[in-house]
């Protein structure tokens, strides 16, 4: 058992449950994204499989994060920060109509789970703190894992390298790279 | 002294009904690859939003609500997104 990293092309097989890495999600819905093709392609993909698909509230949030970040870039040509928010906590309204519309789209996805709830946080927390030491994660992408070994979750779709280095002996994990 | 009159059988306004055909020529111009998709998805704005991708195929080989759902999600931001912006940890100026 192992985990396998798959380099995504159109058109590519996958298993029958994914983990959407938030990065597929942005890149997906921005055209400007360097990744947009090929994120767009990798969730028709995903869709006319009929693979289902699983993300936690984390996902959102880092969504939320990633688009509040580049809306106000773009409008401010200045990077968004801590400061700005506490010192401004409106700058968060000024997006929110669309964020939410796009988390709105998000759920409406067909074989979709949010599957924050289907696991007892304990459960959760204590997988991931101790896949932080086990596999050298950052405590977010812990969490991540801990939902997909917990949830028994076959592949994740991601665009960066931070679970390449996964040793898990006692699972099969199939990272799918685009 | 100026005196009008009109004839009492005459009304003030007399429209009288006419027949015009109105014919437009013009023509539509969709780009080939989206001519077989919803007519939405004509035109210069959605060929830029969709370009690279081949939903002629997608449209195909999907569910037509899943379909539907697809093309109203992706592309609909152009606000380029970059990697750090992924990044959870805040670096502090």
């Amino acid at each position: 058992m192992a985990v396998t990293i798959v380099n995504y092309t159109p058109g590519i097989t996958f298993v029958n449950s994914v983990y959407l890495d938030t990065n597929i999600l942005v890149s997906a819905r921005d055209r400007k994204s360097q990744r947009y093709n090929s994120a767009a392609l990798l969730l028709g993909d995903l869709f006319s499989n009929e693979v289902d698909l699983f993300i936690t509230n984390l996902v959102i949030d880092e969504y939320i994060w990633a688009l509040l970040r580049a809306y106000y870039r773009r409008d401010n040509r200045k990077e968004l920060n801590q400061h700005i928010i506490k010192a401004n906590p409106q700058v968060l309204l000024q997006y929110h109509w669309r964020i939410a519309s796009g988390v709105k789209k998000i759920l409406k996805f067909r074989r979709l789970t949010l599957a924050s709830n289907l696991v007892p946080s304990k459960e959760i927390v204590v997988k991931a703190v101790n896949l932080m030491r086990t596999q050298l994660l950052s405590p977010r992408d812990a969490f991540h894992l801990a939902f997909i070994m917990k949830l028994n979750i076959d592949g994740i779709v991601t665009s960066d390298g931070d679970f390449d280095n996964l040793q898990i002996r006692r699972k099969n994990l199939i990272i799918y790279k685009y | 002294m100026l005196q009008i009159s009109m004839p009492s059988e005459t009304p003030d306004y007399q429209i009288k009904s006419t027949k015009t055909d109105v014919k437009f020529n013009y023509t539509f111009h969709t780009p080939s690859r989206f001519q077989k998709i919803n007519p939405i998805l004509s035109g210069t704005h959605f060929y830029e939003r969709y370009k690279g991708l081949n939903l002629l195929y997608y449209q195909e080989i999907m569910d037509t609500k899943d379909f539907e759902i697809f093309i109203g999600f992706i592309g609909e931001e152009i606000v380029g997104v970059k990697e750090r912006d992924f990044e959870i940890y805040y670096p502090e100026d």
